[in-house]
């Protein structure tokens, strides 16, 4: 009995409340209803008035990209002013008389006009359709002289990528591209649109969220006829933030001379920072092809290249390092003491192993060889003797603890890691069991083993550093307006343990290479600097294949030509590998190379 | 077998109202197809082919005696959530939310649904709790608990536009149970302490809109020339209005979401105050009618259900008329019934089955 008493109390109680919300939902539609009596009724005119040619329009102003610099603030990637012709549609009567005239004004086909229009269909009214981009002076001169016939055609000012020396280091700064679907969809926030350039490839792809800046826009008030009549709010564009990258132009220019007419690659860097002092590649592109969206015929002749002009080689050519490698085979036995320097083999030519002949690449010979003759005269079979008393196990240990077989982490994108070959990963891969000659091969850097300049470069650091590996790096700064200033300083990727006996043994013995009269790098020697090299002619075919002369082997059957140095050798300051892909002789192609490049380097250190 | 009482107490004005303001939206979808963007053509078919779905839910709905789904409210809701978390793991994303549920060619947004089976918890709640000494603040750690669970995997998605109704619709239904006057003032109290709290929590452009609310010079590209271009739309209707597709505010695609968010400004610009006001009493009398089938019910639990749900109408349609007249930030809610939108029509006719469902058995 109580119970229901109280739930009708509770009852009564409730639909109070429910009384007195339809009360307060009466007083909100109420509220609603004036709020459409002021708008509708009382402002109704001046709203219509203002509706009637859309006088309020947003207009986007583009940003510039951040720019890039080297170190000593040249500028490398800037942007320059292009011009476009556009039409909104919105502006003008007849859309087809417009096309018409520019088509014949400005020669362009009216089919490529329409096509473009048409592209745009479903779009609002009063967003421009680009026509023409980037607009001679001529035309642009012909498009204003005829401006007044020309209704809703407007000339923009559009920031164009402009990459200073033209085709230079276009692996590291990269590309532009258009923005596709699916990075439109992938963003949290609206930065993009439809037709925005961003980074496809290289550092703009990598440094995009610096480099793109934010856009800006106007939203004005214009007459019947689209012309602005008063800027109602204005949102400055914001330019993207700006990158010093540690590339030195001269250094670079000066590889990306010498590897012309060739395939092949320079990478020099500093052993102690780590830095990227250049990064040429050939065959190379141009990156301005880029700047506004490339062509479907310059991408065709780019993808079809049979030389590849989009690989990045010094990251991404995976080769057989020949004798650049041999300092690892040295630096195994020495740590171990497992040789002594002063160990000799006497060197016929070849070596034989069971039933194999393994030749060294002196027919003749090279006589008696202590250890550092074994490096200065590049002899093969110095190398066949101690590979077996080393053991395929102590040159992996060692190959891996200096850097070969993993990435070296440099920012560039799809870096490849090399092969380095062990027991194990033979087994896995071919099922077989490791055979003893394929130690002698790995001790002269042949065989299964794969390295890339890259690597190489940074194997020569660690040893110059006595064991201390740098990150390579090519960005070192990015300040702008959007994200403040950010230092990239220099990084260990790790240290390893290197005795300072051995790295001085193997220092003199590459400097030997180049300045001793029987060296094999001789060609590498400049005045009044020591050098410190070592010479690496890596076969890709068997002997057999290859011709006695080199000009009757056909180009892919040739030698590689490697040559990786550094100088001076008392204080090192600058790390060189030269790869020539079918290049013929390390000593004799890739050697004078290197020798080009420490010599600007070192010019400009003087300077 | 059959109850006579259940025929005679079918409310078939206040279906006929919401299949009318439904029949207007799609009329309205029809108008912003017309202009030459082909994807807003398909609006309309999908429209119509929900509210038919939709309606197929109802006429299941209305069969089953709500206090028999009141018994499995809790495991409702469980459902629910358990969609939630789903979809946070295998959910579609769209502009960067994960709201979609992929079921069998269907999409389903599980919010929608969790928004039902929350009132329906909290109902239950509510009407087992019943007892002549008012709640405290104490008493509601457990709805409160409720309102969390869901309020979190939404908050995830992230949709804020949801997760905010979760609190108006708990809100709105404490104010209905018998609370103390001093339980009412604390939670007042909390609320305004915990306001500028959720601010920290939400996105910067979220932060943006609600700024530029205040102040549209803000951000003049994009939120507030959205603002700026309803309001003109909405102003331009005039009286009588531009006429069906003549609108040309929405015609030249100057207001953006057209289908969805600013689906009211394209209805006033084209049909002007008149037709604004015709649409503005149907609401008007659907949410009465919520009201009063309230009112009129004799179990605690369809009385709380028909108020949740009516609110939850209520307090969308304020949302999102408000603000395409300048009076709220721009967040994505939908006008219900009116806005295109599969999942929001369905949820919201879900609830208006419960308000059927609450008056045809009134007198058991």
């Amino acid at each position: 009995m109580s119970v229901e008493f109280n739930d009708i109390i509770l009852e009564k109680n409730l639909n109070r409340k429910i009384r007195f919300s339809v009360f307060f939902v009466t007083l909100i539609f109420l509220f609603i209803f004036s709020r459409l009596v002021y708008l509708q009724i009382l402002k109704g005119g001046k709203y219509n008035q203002l509706s009637t040619n859309n006088r309020i329009r947003v207009t986007k102003l583009p940003a510039p990209r951040g720019i890039i610099y080297s170190k000593d603030r040249q500028i490398l990637v800037d942007n320059k002013p292009s011009f476009d012709l556009n039409l909104i549609p919105q502006d003008t009567a007849d859309i087809q008389k417009v096309l018409t005239d520019i088509s014949e004004l400005l020669s362009i086909d009216r089919d490529l006009l329409d096509t473009r229009v048409k592209k745009k269909r479903g779009r609002p009214p009063f967003e421009p359709i680009t026509l023409k981009k980037e607009l001679t002076w001529k035309e642009m001169s012909l498009v204003l002289s005829r401006k007044m016939d020309l209704q809703g055609i407007t000339i923009d000012v559009v920031p164009k990528r402009l990459y200073c020396f033209g085709s230079f280091a276009p692996h590291v700064f990269g590309f532009l591209g258009e923005i596709n679907k699916k990075e439109l969809r992938r963003q949290k926030e609206r930065k993009y649109d439809i037709g925005d350039l961003v980074g496809k490839y290289g550092l703009e792809k990598l440094g995009e969220k610096y480099l793109h800046g934010q856009k800006g826009g106007l939203q004005t008030e214009v007459d019947v006829y689209g012309n602005r009549q008063k800027v109602l709010a204005e949102i400055s564009p914001v330019s993207g933030d700006n990158v010093v990258i540690s590339i030195v132009p001269e250094v670079q220019k000066k590889a990306e001379e010498l590897l012309k007419d060739k395939t092949g690659t320079i990478v020099a860097m500093d052993p102690v920072s780590g830095e990227i002092l250049a990064l040429a590649n050939a065959p190379q592109f141009d990156s301005n092809l880029f700047a506004r969206g490339i062509d479907v015929e310059n991408w065709q002749e780019l993808i079809e290249n049979p030389y590849h002009p989009l690989l990045n080689r010094a990251i991404q050519s995976q080769q057989p390092p020949g004798s650049v490698f041999k300092i690892v085979t040295i630096i195994a036995a020495l740590e171990e003491k497992l040789i002594d320097p002063g160990f000799k083999v006497f060197c016929p030519g070849h070596y034989k192993l069971g039933i194999r002949n393994f030749d060294c690449w002196k027919r003749g010979g090279h006589g008696w060889v202590d250890m550092r003759q074994s490096l200065v005269e590049s002899c093969d079979v110095y190398f066949y003797t101690i590979a077996l008393k080393l053991g395929v196990e102590t040159i992996y240990k060692y190959a891996e603890r200096l850097g070969f077989g993993v990435q070296t982490g440099i920012e560039l994108e799809d870096e490849k890691s090399g092969l380095l070959p062990s027991p194990k990963w033979k087994k896995k891969r071919y099922g077989t069991e490791w055979q003893r000659g394929e130690t002698l091969n790995i001790s002269i850097g042949q065989g299964f083993l794969l390295a890339t300049p890259i690597q190489i470069a940074l194997v020569y650091s660690g040893v110059v550093n006595r064991g201390i590996l740098p990150k390579p790096r090519i960005v070192l700064e990015v300040e702008g307006e959007r994200h403040g200033r950010k230092m990239y300083p220099f990084e260990k990727i790790r240290e390893y343990s290197i005795s300072r006996e051995t790295c001085d043994f193997i220092t003199d013995a590459l400097v030997g290479v180049v300045s001793d009269p029987k060296g094999t790098g001789s060609l590498a020697r400049i005045r009044g600097v020591s050098v410190a090299g070592k010479t690496g002619t890596a076969q890709v075919a068997s002997k057999k294949t290859q011709s006695e002369n080199e000009e009757d082997t056909p180009w892919h059957l040739r030698d590689h030509a490697w040559f990786a140095a550094y100088a001076p050798a008392e204080k090192p300051e600058i790390v060189v590998c030269v790869l020539i892909e079918h290049g013929g002789s390390g000593g004799s192609v890739a050697a004078p190379i290197a020798r080009e490049v420490l010599k600007s380097y070192l010019s400009l250190k003087e300077k | 077998m059959f109850d006579r009482r259940l025929v005679l107490n079918f409310d078939i004005v206040l279906l006929i109202s919401v299949l009318l303001v439904a029949f207007l939206g799609v009329l309205n979808l029809k108008s912003i197809g017309s202009s030459s963007a082909e994807m807003h053509s398909v609006f309309f078919y999908k429209q119509i082919y929900w509210i038919l779905i939709s309606l197929g839910f109802l006429f299941v709905i209305i069969n089953i005696n709500y206090l028999s789904i009141a018994r499995y409210a809790y495991y409702l809701h469980l459902i629910s959530l358990v969609l939630l978390v789903l979809v946070l793991f295998y959910g579609k994303t769209i502009f960067g939310s994960q709201r979609w549920l992929y079921i069998g060619g269907f999409t389903l947004q599980p919010s929608e649904l969790a928004k039902i089976t929350l009132i329906l918890a909290l109902a239950k709640f509510y009407s087992e709790n019943i007892s002549p000494r008012p709640y405290t603040i104490k008493d509601l750690f457990f709805p409160f608990l409720i309102l969390l669970t869901t309020f979190i995997p939404i908050y995830l998605q992230p949709d804020l536009g949801t997760a905010g109704l979760l609190f108006i619709i708990f809100f709105s239904m404490v104010l209905f149970i018998n609370i103390n006057k001093k339980s009412i003032y604390y939670f007042l109290s909390l609320f305004v302490v915990l306001l500028p709290c959720f601010w920290f929590f939400l996105k910067d452009y979220q932060k943006k809109r609600i700024m530029t609310f205040f102040n549209p010079e803000l951000d003049p590209l994009n939120a507030g020339y959205q603002i700026i271009q309803s309001k003109i739309a909405v102003g331009s209707g005039g009286l009588i209005g531009k006429g069906f597709k003549m609108g040309t505010q929405s015609q030249l695609r100057f207001l953006p979401e057209q289908h969805t968010d600013f689906v009211f400004s394209v209805w006033a610009e084209e049909w002007g105050f008149l037709g604004c006001i015709f649409l503005l009493l149907l609401y008007f009398f659907i949410i009465y009618r919520g009201l009063s089938i309230a009112y009129n019910c004799r179990s605690f639990f369809g009385s709380f259900v028909a108020v949740g749900v009516t609110f939850l109408i209520f307090s969308q349609f304020i949302i999102n008329v408000f603000m395409t007249v300048g009076l709220f930030p721009v967040v994505g809610v939908p006008l219900p019934f009116f806005s295109y939108g599969g999942s929001s029509l369905l949820s919201c006719m879900i609830g208006i089955a419960f308000l059927i469902n609450i008056n045809m058995r009134k007198f058991k």
